[in-house]
């Protein structure tokens, strides 16, 4: 009976998959696999088989190292320190505030702002001439050159953070208000201080979220390259380098075999990193259960 | 002194949602301006000039209140460039299918991924974030390849199929589909109901927010893509408008706000219709399991 | 287990849908047609003028079906939409019954930024790489051509050249063409160039007493010469209509091999040595050596003599202040002397092309009199823009010149002026094309590009040259290493 069962639900799963899968197939993977056979060859159309040569040459980049190092360094720094900040937000708009429901909207718009109005409003800001040194002008400080500088990052972490963090807001809000109150009464009985009850209740229930949001915030950042880009260009100030750009000056290059090579490294760090995040999430999720 | 409370963290909450609409509060006013104003306060940029004023050397200023207000940017994109409102066309004609194909393709998917036991589930939806987080200049080469061995090639299928199938909508979905409780969902089948009723009746009506979450989120996405109906289509008369905006923005400062203006509104439109349901639904639909 | 089934039954399901799709015309596939407004932007939008067979109508242009029946068709891609290959292509077809030549716009109206410019190279790209839907015949004004030569994408033309005995090559320029290989071969072939000078003039020159000889004066020469003509002379202006970054390209390119190696893939822009340069330009304009403006101005050289017709040639010297020459531009130390030239319409074939020998034989045609002294090659004065390949072509309309024996034209204050051609002045016209052999880039590299936009923040005082060096140190750095 359990047996059947299993089975009519593994039957039902495929086909409530297969539209999906097939042309997720057809469309993203059996690209990537294309491509991947293109980083042993030397070249497109018609390359020759040269094993590992392609990665050999990649690894041997000091430029392809700098862009990993960066993005690998915008991951690891950028992400975390957004999501810390939305988290804290998502907090003090849990609580009792006037106009709520306006303050929401206003963070999540940024999102649905197109590239090019970005990019606009952003030279319009960060400019050599731009707004934010006539503040600085009138203050008496030295100009800086925002995007030509190791301000350039810090730059690019704003306006990420600027256009993803009202989302992942409203993600954290939404898993903070499934924490029933009383789990917290009940903390608060048992003699637990605030930081206690936030770390033991808060952090634990919101887990399945903050997965969600990293993921979110990861894609979120690769994103950001588009801005990025058209603002400085292809080899934009050394801060700012990143996997995207290299791949990008790859593939105007013609240079396939380098580039197919970078994403499969790429795709690879990826799947450690997520997998890693997935299981952590798991332990949560059955550990809740 | 609750009170008191309560009204700081407003001030606080507010001034910084008035930072994040920023852009979008200067992009609708500076729609409003003449393009001698315009070039006034923007020509400046990527000058690399003194500050010691004189007609070279100024800053530029993020002017909010235009000095004399005007329509007469907005006649000059929707008069004077007739092309407008037919790539605006274009657009829409890529976008839609899209993301109808997309969502319904990706709610089927997201249920099997979410709800149902599938063995290797878990496997398959790494791949799919894995896709998700790709370049698109690593498998634009072989898509292309595809597009002309299925034929699309020149066609809004080129740019429409690949859409439908993109992994973001399974992500997304079945993020929301994790928080139907699987009781609910067994108690269903005990009664003897299909899957396909499960879905339709269960699982559907509960994911409302996720799918409008995703509508919204789909359209920002697809209404900025530039490069892949530039590479698959080469009648520039088939281009949406993202391809064109960025040589109106370039061209003609002038007319950039209006511009940008007409071309976000139909985003923002759109979220602030679905903003109800994608807010408060995220809430709702977290009835724990 | 369960596994490989969901492999096999997700191929399985894969092969369905690209039968489908194959069979079926409309292209959609599956059953998800129901979200595809079946082919609707496809075919109703607006045609191109011209009803060529568009890729767009017809079924996948693959090798075979593209050339079935007998009659082939040559894919032209132009950079911009254009009279002159409309022409050709019509002249051609009634020629020849069983060829078809497509033409097709990669670059579309308006002006290139930057990002616009990399959308275009990456839709090329990604049509040479994939081996399909890529023009066989293109023109290469726009496109990074060494990159294209680098990765096989062209073929060599001068062989093509070779193994056709009815090509004479003694009919054309072909010192442009031998000037113009890369790597040892003719990838990029121009089909038009002009040649660039200096503007001089020589009167104010000889009242000073110092000798020019512009056959063999180096840049270095040129800032000597042009500081002693400022000494002793009378007007107190060099070389007229430069910008700094024009000069920082001269004094860069001449000393090119000191700051990059490409090879080792090393930049040398931190060092002493560049940061003397970007001050040198400076020094060289507050000396009035060099001076950007040029109205009103009395100044013994003008860098702006870039000469694209005959009639230019003739005029120029008279066009913008009193009477003058047009010398040869100096050399780099240790070049051979020679004319500065600038190439236009290349064409190139590409290597995966299945009608290699029809695009020659087109390409022959476009270097026949009759396309190289087109109509269609006049801007609105009537002269002919950029100069001809072909020799007779040439000729012809040099001897057309002399049979009327004068060129009038509008100077610079509108005053209308004439100019008598003489026989003496055609010969050496006509040695100075035979002596082109330094090829100018009409699109500058990304080192040159990198290399004007920090300068530019020193040259408006912005920054010190020593954090401009710094950046392009940083940005060539990560451009060659790669």
């Amino acid at each position: 009976m359990n047996i059947h069962w299993r089975k009519k639900e593994i039957a039902a799963a495929f086909m409530f998959l297969m539209p999906s899968a097939g042309g997720f197939a057809l469309f993203y993977v059996i690209p990537f696999a294309m491509g991947l056979v293109y980083s042993f060859q030397d070249g497109t159309p018609d390359g020759a088989f040269v094993g590992l040569a392609g990665y050999r040459e990649l690894l041997a980049s000091a430029s392809f190292r700098k862009a990993a190092w960066n993005t690998a360094l915008f991951t690891f720094m950028s992400v975390p320190l957004m999501i810390g900040s939305s988290l804290c937000l998502a907090i003090l708009l849990n609580k009792s505030v006037y106009l709520r429901k306006w303050l929401r909207t206003a963070f999540i718009l940024p999102l649905v702002v197109p590239v090019a109005s970005v990019v606009f409003i952003w030279q319009i800001g960060f400019d050599w001439n731009g707004a934010v040194n006539a503040w600085m002008h009138s203050f008496g400080m030295e100009r800086i050159d925002w995007m030509k500088s190791d301000w350039a990052i810090v730059t690019v972490t704003l306006v990420y953070a600027w256009k993803n963090m009202g989302y992942n807001v409203i993600l954290f809000l939404a898993g903070l208000q499934n924490i029933p109150e009383s789990y917290y009464e009940i903390a608060r009985l048992e003699g637990a201080g605030p930081f206690t009850s936030w770390r033991s209740i808060t952090m634990v229930y919101l887990m399945p979220t903050l997965f969600f949001v990293v993921l979110m915030s990861i894609i979120g950042s690769f994103k950001v390259f588009r801005e990025t880009y058209l603002i400085a260009g292809n080899y934009p100030h050394d801060s700012i380098y990143m996997l995207q750009h290299y791949m990008n000056n790859m593939f105007l290059s013609l240079d396939i075999q380098k580039l197919t090579a970078a994403a499969s490294l790429m795709v690879g760090s990826i799947m450690i990193l997520v997998a890693g995040l997935y299981l952590l999430e798991r332990r949560f999720r059955t550990f809740m259960e | 002194m609750v009170q008191l409370h309560k009204y700081a963290l407003t001030v606080l909450l507010l001034l910084f949602a008035l930072i994040t609409l920023f852009p979008i509060v200067l992009t609708v006013t500076g729609s409003f301006m003449t393009e001698r104003e315009i070039g006034l306060n923007y020509d400046l940029i990527g000058n690399m000039t003194s500050a010691d004023g004189g007609p070279q050397g100024q800053f530029v200023n993020w002017k909010l209140v235009p000095d004399w207000v005007t329509l007469e940017q907005f006649r000059n994109v929707l008069i004077d460039s007739p092309t407008f409102l037919l790539r605006f066309w274009n657009s829409m004609m890529l976008v839609a299918p899209i993301i109808a194909g997309q969502t319904i393709v990706a709610s089927l998917a997201a249920f099997a991924l979410a709800n149902l036991r599938l063995p290797g589930k878990d496997a398959l939806f790494l791949v799919y974030i894995v896709a998700m987080l790709m370049p698109f200049q690593v498998t634009l080469v072989p898509n292309y390849i595809m597009a002309d061995e299925l034929g699309i090639l020149n066609r809004a299928a080129a740019i429409v199929l690949p859409g439908i199938f993109a992994p973001f909508g399974v992500f997304l979905l079945r993020q929301f589909y994790l928080h139907i409780p699987s009781p609910i969902i067994e108690a269903a089948r005990m009664d003897g109901a299909g899957y396909a009723r499960i879905f339709l009746a269960i699982v559907l009506p509960l994911a409302k927010s996720g799918i409008a979450a995703l509508v919204v989120l789909l359209f920002a996405d697809y209404w900025n893509m530039v490069e892949q109906p530039l590479v698959f289509i080469d009648d520039p008369l088939k281009h949406p408008l993202s391809v064109y905006l960025s040589r109106i923005l370039e061209g003609e400062r002038g007319v950039g706000f209006a511009a940008s203006l007409l071309y976000m509104s139909p985003v923002i439109l759109l979220f602030l219709y679905a903003e109800t349901y994608f807010v408060q639904g995220i809430q709702s639909s977290g009835i724990k399991g | 287990m369960r596994r490989v089934t969901l492999l096999i039954v997700g191929f399985a399901m894969l092969l369905t849908m690209a039968a489908c799709s194959g069979s079926g015309s409309n292209g959609s596939v599956g059953r998800n047609d129901i979200a595809i407004p079946d082919g609707g932007t496809g075919t109703e939008s607006v045609r191109n003028e011209d009803k060529q067979p568009d890729r767009s109508a017809g079924v996948s242009p693959g090798e075979t079906e593209k050339n079935k029946g007998g009659k082939k068709t040559i894919v032209l891609a132009t950079g911009g939409s254009s009279d002159y290959f409309k022409e050709a292509k019509k002249k051609y077809e009634d020629r020849h019954p069983d060829i078809t030549i497509q033409l097709k716009d990669y670059r579309g109206e308006g002006k290139l930024d930057e990002s616009e410019y990399d959308k275009i190279v990456t839709k090329m790209n990604t049509e040479l790489l994939s081996g399909k839907g890529a023009a066989d015949l293109i023109v290469l004004d726009f496109l990074p051509v060494g990159k294209y030569v680098n990765k096989k994408m062209l073929v060599d033309l001068s062989e093509m050249m070779e193994q056709d005995s009815s090509f004479q090559k003694e009919q054309y320029y072909s010192n442009i063409w031998d000037n113009s290989k890369l790597n040892g071969g003719l990838y990029s072939m121009p089909l038009h160039f002009y040649m660039d000078f200096f503007w001089v003039d020589e009167e104010a020159v000889s009242k000073t007493g110092v000798n020019i000889d512009d056959k063999t004066w180096t840049f270095d020469q040129f800032i000597d010469t042009t500081k002693e003509l400022i000494k002793k002379g009378s007007y107190p202006h060099g070389l007229l209509g430069i910008s700094k970054t024009g000069a920082l390209e001269l004094l860069f390119q001449d000393n090119y091999a000191a700051f990059v190696d490409e090879a080792g893939r090393k930049a040398n822009f931190d060092s002493d040595l560049f940061v003397r340069l970007l001050e040198q330009v400076n020094t060289l304009f507050d000396e009035q050596v060099m001076t950007e403006n040029y109205e009103g101005l009395q100044g013994y050289f003008d860098f702006r003599a870039s000469i694209r017709s005959i009639e230019d040639y003739f005029t120029y010297p008279v066009m913008f202040h009193g009477t003058g020459k047009l010398y040869q531009k100096p050399i780099a130390e240790g070049q051979q002397t020679g004319t500065y030239f600038t190439t236009g319409y290349n064409v190139g074939i590409y290597s995966n092309s299945a009608v290699k020998k029809e695009a020659w034989d087109f390409i022959k045609f476009l270097l026949s009199d009759e396309m190289q002294g087109s109509k269609n090659r006049q801007d609105q004065n009537r002269s002919y823009l950029m100069f001809p390949m072909n020799k007779a072509t040439l000729e012809g309309q040099l001897k057309e010149l002399l049979k009327e024996g004068t060129v009038k034209f509008e100077d610079m204050d509108g005053k209308v002026k004439t100019v008598n051609i003489t026989e003496a002045g055609l010969s050496i016209f006509k040695q100075r094309i035979a002596a082109a052999n330094k090829p100018l880039h009409q699109t500058p590299s990304q080192i040159s590009e990198i290399l004007f936009e920090e300068a530019k923040a020193f040259f408006n005082k912005q920054k010190s040259a020593e954090d401009a060096a710094k950046l392009i140190q940083s940005r060539v750095g990560i451009y060659l290493n790669e």
